[in-house]
């Protein structure tokens, strides 16, 4: 690994990285004061409207129905659109921004012609988003941590669970980074690699709300990485989702090798 | 010896061949002028040599080594300026010329700081504001900075001005004295004509040209005009290096293709009152025998193999 190239990915990935992390902790300890504020009120409008609490159930894969515990609340944000948005806009600009992202940039040029190998080149960029989504993935929990600080709570929270969830969390980031690496060394256009691997997530978690109506769905689920991450059954049960884990780093190991491999041999066109 | 040695490289795009099997050769300690029209392929050649494309069949060496096979290795004894070239714009030029040093792991901030006086660069001021001048120096203080034995420039004075220019011929006929070579990609002939040793021409994926600048303009078209005693007196039998331009009383102009010896000889053998010999224009060599020679590649199966 070439740490002036690493450096350098890290340096240009630093401002986006700070502002969804802090988006993240920010979301989260505000949805845990609106829990804390208005949490029975809501739960009681969700039961009594049936439609409604369904949705949300297959969303976060959480039963709402009877008492529902402060920690099963929280695990919400773990599914959260906006936590799962930040987490893997960023991840997903990061992976493609090293790959088609130079040659789009032009800049591809003179780091392919570094003495570096391409496979160097790539470790490279796979350590830097790494490294974000090892941040990004304590971002939730550190919000979890920060806004139960300023809100007392009844149920003592369960931050081993949480533990749990958020190495799932990391595992699901990994992943989601290694198919936007593999996008980005099969398709020079980033635009082009972003849109395919935002479709890819997108019709997932299209597929959570969607199984309880099309049957069919259920037969192809396991193609989605989000069957591979239930947040709040790990809070509910309290068992680590080893399985889910190894899948989850199983479809990872995948795709970069099959990104290394398309990046080593590929032509790269000119800017 | 020869720094790069390609034989019979092909490289084509789908369905489209755009190099045809080229053999060329860049001799050790040379400036080496690699010349054509745009689309001939020059670019190809150089990304192949780099690494950046795979060739489709033949083989391109540098230092005696497969490029497919050795790429780090060799790229440690490259310098190479591509012909758009892009930096991380969010850097100071000397931060990102530091990130290559250190990316190559060599520490050369005195060759840059020489570099940078003599191409007159401002190296504190962020690339984004850097002009496109600027720019093109800052590429080449990185392809120079860790003194390479083999520097690759791709259109490198594009966007200089004539001062700089200068100066950059200058610091590339120093190189070549230390004993480095140089590959110089451009579209001005009168450019390379000025600056180099040796010139390969492309045109339309074949090489049609690969020697030194000297033995071209050898062959090069002289421009001739000879004042014969009296109209009557001009020959009807010319020689065959000789094309007639224009016949004004006793007076022809002509373009002579050979020799000068020859053409002395011929003058010799004729009643002449005055002649005028021009020195050979590598500029009109260029465009007319490069037309000639695409005629002939054009035409026919065995195309290259006339050249």
């Amino acid at each position: 690994m070439n740490l002036a190239i690493t450096q350098r990915f890290l340096r240009e990935s630093l401002w986006p990285t700070l502002v969804s992390c802090a988006g993240i902790v920010l979301f989260v300890v505000l949805f845990v004061w609106a829990m804390d504020q208005m949490g029975p009120q809501l739960m009681e409008f969700v039961s009594s409207v049936g439609f409604l609490r369904q949705m949300l159930e297959l969303a976060f894969g959480i039963s709402l129905t009877g008492a529902v515990s402060s920690n099963v609340l929280f695990s919400i944000v773990w599914m959260h659109p906006v936590v799962l948005a930040l987490s893997w806009g960023l991840l997903i600009a990061v992976a493609t921004r090293q790959t088609c992202g130079e040659v789009e940039r032009g800049t591809a040029e003179l780091l392919l012609t570094l003495p570096v190998s391409r496979q160097g080149i790539l470790v490279c960029g796979v350590a830097t988003w790494s490294l974000i989504s090892v941040l990004i993935s304590v971002c939730p929990l550190a919000g979890v941590f920060a806004g139960t600080w300023f809100v007392e709570q009844t149920d003592p929270v369960q931050y081993s669970r949480f533990t749990m969830v958020m190495v799932n969390f990391l595992a699901l980031n990994l992943a989601v980074a290694s198919m936007a690496t593999l996008a980005g060394t099969c398709i020079m256009r980033r635009g082009v690699a972003i849109a395919v691997v935002a479709g890819m997530l997108i019709a997932g978690l299209a597929m959570n709300f969607l199984e309880s109506f099309l049957t069919f769905i259920q037969r192809i689920r396991f193609l989605s990485v989000l069957n591979y991450y239930h947040p709040g059954d790990i809070v509910r049960d309290g068992t680590w989702p080893i399985a889910d884990i190894a899948t989850l780093t199983g479809i990872a190991g995948v795709c970069l090798t099959a990104a290394l491999i398309v990046w080593v041999r590929r032509d790269i066109p000119c800017p | 010896m020869n720094v790069i040695e390609i034989a019979g490289l092909r490289k084509s795009y789908g369905n489209t061949e755009v190099l045809h099997g080229i053999d060329l050769s860049v001799r050790l300690q040379r400036l080496t002028g690699f010349l054509g029209p745009n689309g001939a392929g020059k670019t190809t050649t150089i990304r192949i040599l780099l690494g950046l494309v795979q060739q489709s069949g033949g083989s391109a060496r540098l230092f005696g080594q497969e490029t497919r096979s050795c790429g780090p290795r060799l790229r440690k004894r490259i310098g190479y300026l591509p012909a758009d070239v892009r930096f991380p714009v969010g850097m100071s030029g000397w931060a990102v010329l530091q990130l290559y040093a250190r990316a190559r792991r060599i520490d050369c901030q005195s060759e840059i700081r020489r570099l940078a006086w003599q191409f007159d660069l401002e190296l504190d001021k962020r690339v984004r504001k850097y002009s496109t001048g600027m720019k093109q120096k800052l590429g080449l203080i990185q392809a120079l900075m860790h003194r390479p034995e083999l520097l690759i420039l791709d259109e490198p004075t594009t966007g200089l001005d004539p001062l700089v220019r200068e100066n950059v011929f200058r610091e590339l006929r120093d190189v070549v004295a230390s004993g480095r070579t140089i590959l110089f990609s451009s579209h001005s002939l009168s450019e390379v004509e000025h600056l180099c040793d040796d010139v390969v021409i492309l045109r339309n994926g074949y090489v049609i040209e690969n020697q030194p600048i000297d033995s071209l303009r050898q062959r090069a078209l002289r421009r001739v005009s000879v004042e014969f005693q009296s109209a009557a007196q001009i020959p009807d039998q010319m020689p065959l290096a000789l094309q007639v331009i224009e016949r004004k009383g006793p007076r022809i102009t002509a373009t002579w293709a050979d020799g000068i010896d020859r053409l002395i000889e011929w003058l010799r053998q004729i009643p002449i009152r005055d002649a005028t010999i021009e020195k050979p224009d590598l500029e009109d060599l260029f465009l007319t025998y490069y037309s000639d020679k695409m005629a002939t590649i054009d035409s026919g199966p065995d195309k290259g193999e006339r050249l």
